[in-house]
């Protein structure tokens, strides 16, 4: 196999700005289309081409294009090459003739390339793309057309457990890098013609394929309108190298703590949701996919909830709720109660505090906020270091630096206490987007306690209550069914109803009032612009 | 504040004195469903320059704006003289009323859809509130010091009455709100129906408060729900849980509060033909504080409530017969057009 020489080309093919880029009509001659190729992928090292001549027909050339890499040799050499340069009978030798050509081709395509995926195409810069895919790019000699053959092995982790949404009971497969191993652990699941998968491209630089999931009939059509409109808004930003760029672009309040958007890394959870007529994205090379709209009491369930019995899911769903409350509030109630309120503690609690807090030379409030930054110090390390090294230092850590500052009366025990229950309490929510929104406001609910006591908590908490009333994911209330208050639906969030009383699917299957897609329409069309309007072209990620 | 106006110097029969109020309410909601009928598809002011002529229209609708200044003045005010005379009894009126007027201020900007949603989601944690009291009181409610029923001083009975006229009177607060609500066909009587249910919860609630503290405690008690705050016990591990409670009450005040400012910059915004503008907004709210920050104390807020009562006798008057003789103007007068083909 030749690889590309390094040396400069006489002619400079840039790339094109944009995904729809003009038609690169293959040439007849097969010399015109490599060179094409070769200059268009100068200085690639990984890239590999190969010239034959057709067996059977010392004339006809061809060649193959692919990257080094992220094709699976073994379909190169026994399902391209072999069959061309060993196995070929042509039914008529003189190749020069078009009507010939036209048969000799066809012949090519139905007995000479036995690969399950054949595509053909007349447009130079697809078949690149193409080979950007993984695929194999056949040209022929005096044939402006061309083959791309499905031969993708490039390296890939294979279908692990989910590590970030762990359940006891229930499907274990998680989500991993290629797309189409994800589409396929969904199309497992819902053996429908009504699953559909809407191809996007997205990304100047990374061509990064985004597919759309729905069922149709089922979701919402004004949903899947509106997230069509914006993805194919942002085909020209440079880069979509994760689900994460995907979001940051497409939702309603990117300044928000709160997610709009919901990942997760379980089919299952992906299935259960295209059901209830969300719509999802799986995003080339993410194990994330996208579930949208989302509403906050979806970030409290888990998979788990439904695959346990009734009394079990919704037991199991009220700890959840309680671990919420816990990780907000603790830390600023405690601090609230004992700087402001302490005669709402017995006698011989508030003796024990007050004892336990002597020749401690902070307030309370100082004392929780050392300690909470301590334990968010701790849990940063222990994400970053080694599997080994991360856990023995996440619980050395919590044991030796708790023991130490309280043995130096830096801090009150009950302290220690408080800040481990509120950990506990911030694990205890499934989903790893909606435990950063609880940490983060954790911060000034202890500020607002230190300075107003209960009324500064209160005032706090309702303030966020106010912006998550306000908050919308895709035109749909971010509280629902708790406001607007949808009786029927709070079967499945106050308790876990049996699934033969959950016969209904949620009311976000109604398209949503017009006013609020309005809103969120005009937001976004203020903050993302084509990049031609604006003139800047060196938008990097 | 109400049932310290009412009870004071009436004793028991006080809480007659919530008829007239509820006389009035009727007449508002009955007006309020005639006017909307009539001028089906305008706001409040549009409606009033409509039927009276821009400059009538537009001082009328000042009238309103000053109302429901007022009100909110006064209602948000009594809060915070709770927070500031009991649990922050160091930290400055003003900056407690900042916090308050902020919350309420982005969620009457954010509009009457979140300002009911919040209210859903807050009407839990009301009724939670009250069952608590119910079963705190429990065991030192009396019969007994529900009687003698005796009517006491007419002066007295007249300021008991003034107070229920402007209680009742935050009613015209509908004639903002009718209008988004009026697309459902049976909004008034469901306005009826929660406005009886309202009036039956304020009396009953005075009632439990008659038979827990007696009647000359009750006319001398100017924080009712605080007191029944402190008769909840929980259990034996938690004391003194009235500052828990009064700052759940803050649910409600901020919900109340947030319809009522949401009717003053409403109203504003259609006085100048603006739509949402941030600058008359927060310019509202700031003078929403201001007003309220020239009664120095509790005694000065008393002083204010009673003073608007007083003008409450006339002022919600005027502007009903103002909107209802409008009303009737503009129905003739759309009737002869019709007549006449135009």
């Amino acid at each position: 196999m030749k690889r590309l020489p390094l040396q400069k080309p006489q002619t400079m093919v840039s790339p094109s700005s944009e995904n729809s880029a003009p038609k690169c009509p293959i040439a007849n001659s097969l010399e015109q289309n490599m060179r094409w190729l070769q200059e268009r992928y100068i200085r690639c090292s990984d890239l590999v081409y190969r010239q034959f001549t057709i067996s059977g027909l010392q004339e006809l050339q061809g060649a193959i294009f692919y990257f080094d890499g992220m094709t699976n040799s073994k379909v190169v050499h026994d399902n391209i090459l072999q069959p061309l340069l060993l196995d070929a009978e042509f039914i008529n030798n003189d190749a020069k003739d078009a009507e010939n050509l036209q048969k000799y081709f066809s012949f090519v395509k139905q007995r000479l390339l036995p690969a399950g995926e054949i595509t053909i195409i007349d447009d130079l810069e697809q078949g690149a793309l193409s080979m950007m895919n993984g695929d194999v790019l056949l040209l022929l000699d005096r044939c402006e057309q061309a083959f791309v053959v499905d031969a993708k092995g490039f390296p890939q982790r294979s279908v692990s457990n989910s590590e970030n949404e762990v359940v006891l009971r229930g499907p274990q497969e998680a989500f991993t890098e290629p797309l189409r191993v994800n589409t396929a652990l969904i199309r497992r699941r819902l053996r429908t013609d009504q699953l559909k998968f809407e191809e996007f491209i997205l990304g100047r630089y990374t061509q990064t394929t985004v597919e759309l999931v729905y069922l149709e009939g089922v979701a919402n059509d004004n949903i899947i309108a509106e997230v069509r409109r914006r993805l194919d808004n942002i085909k020209n930003v440079d880069s979509i190298l994760d689900g994460s760029c995907v979001e940051q672009y497409i939702e309603d309040a990117p300044f928000s703590v709160f997610p709009q958007l919901q990942y997760t890394e379980r089919p299952d959870k992906v299935a259960a949701s295209l059901l209830e007529g969300r719509v999802a994205l799986v995003i080339d090379g993410s194990p994330n996919v996208l579930l949208l709209p989302l509403m906050f009491v979806q970030l409290l369930q888990s998979p788990e909830d439904y695959y346990n019995r009734v009394v079990s899911g919704t037991f199991m769903r009220w700890i959840r709720y309680m671990g919420l409350l816990i990780a907000a509030t603790l830390p600023s109630l405690y601090v609230a109660i004992t700087s402001y309120h302490p005669e709402m503690l017995p006698l011989s609690l508030l003796l024990s505090i007050a004892t336990a807090r002597e020749g401690v030379p902070f307030p309370a409030f100082v004392e929780a906020l050392i300690m909470e930054l301590s334990f968010e110090l701790l849990r940063e390390a222990s994400i970053r270091l080694p599997g080994a090294i991360g856990n023995t230092i996440g619980i050395v850590g919590a044991l030796v630096i708790g023991e130490a500052a309280v043995s130096a009366h830096l801090v009150a025990p009950q302290m220690v206490i408080v800040v481990a229950i509120t950990a506990i309490g911030s694990f205890t929510v499934p989903s790893v987007e909606a435990s950063y929104p609880i940490r983060l406001i954790r911060f000034p609910l202890m500020l607002l306690a230190a300075a107003f006591g209960l009324y500064g908590v209160m005032l706090g908490l309702l303030a966020v209550l106010v912006h998550l009333v306000n908050l919308r994911s895709f035109g749909f209330p971010y509280l629902e069914p708790l406001a607007p208050l949808k009786l029927n639906e709070l079967r499945d969030v106050l308790v876990r109803a049996p699934r033969w009383l959950m016969m209904l699917r949620p009311q976000f299957r109604e398209p949503a009032k017009q006013t609020e897609f309005s809103f969120t329409r005009d937001f976004w069309h203020r903050r993302i612009q084509p990049i031609k309007q604006r003139g800047d072209h060196s938008r990097g990620q | 504040m109400l049932p310290y106006f009412l009870i004071k110097g009436n004793g028991t029969a006080g809480v007659l004195a919530l008829l007239p109020g509820l006389l009035l309410g009727a007449i508002i909601i009955t007006s309020c469903a005639f006017w909307n009928k009539t001028c089906e598809g305008y706001t409040l002011f549009p409606a009033l320059t409509e039927m009276l002529g821009t400059f009538l229209g537009k001082a009328v609708g000042f009238g309103f704006v000053l109302f429901y200044a007022s009100f909110a003045v006064s209602c948000l005010y009594g809060f915070i003289e709770v927070i500031n005379g009991h649990l922050l009894l160091e930290t400055p009126r003003m900056v407690i009323a900042i916090g308050i007027f902020l919350l309420v201020g982005v969620l009457s900007w954010h509009g009457l859809e979140d300002i009911a949603r919040t209210a859903t989601l807050c009407a839990s944690l009301v009724l939670v509130i009250s069952l608590l009291m119910l079963m705190g009181s429990k065991g030192v409610f009396s019969i007994e010091n529900l009687l003698p029923v005796r009517l006491g001083e007419p002066e007295s009975l007249l300021i008991a009455m003034r107070q229920s006229f402007f209680a009742y009177g935050g009613l015209l607060s509908l004639f903002m709100v009718y209008p988004a609500l009026s697309r459902n066909a049976h909004v008034s009587k469901k306005l009826m129906l929660a406005m009886g249910v309202s009036s039956v919860a304020v009396s009953l609630w005075i009632i439990l408060a008659l038979g827990v503290f007696g009647q000359y405690s009750t006319g001398s008690m100017i924080w009712l729900p605080l007191e029944l705050a402190r008769m909840i016990q929980l259990s034996s591990f938690l004391e003194r849980t009235e500052a828990l409670f009064a700052i759940l009450w803050m649910v409600v005040v901020v919900a109340n509060g947030g319809m009522l400012v949401w009717c003053v910059t409403e109203g504003v915004h259609q006085l100048f033909g603006k739509k949402k503008n941030s600058w008359l907004h927060w310019g509202t709210i700031a003078l929403l504080v201001g007003m309220g920050m020239q009664t120095k104390n509790v005694l000065g807020l008393l002083q204010l409530q009673q003073k608007l009562s007083m003008l409450s006798l006339f002022w919600i008057p005027i502007l009903l017969l103002f909107v209802i003789v409008g009303s009737l103007r503009y129905r003739h007068r759309q009737r002869r057009e019709e007549g006449l083909g135009l």
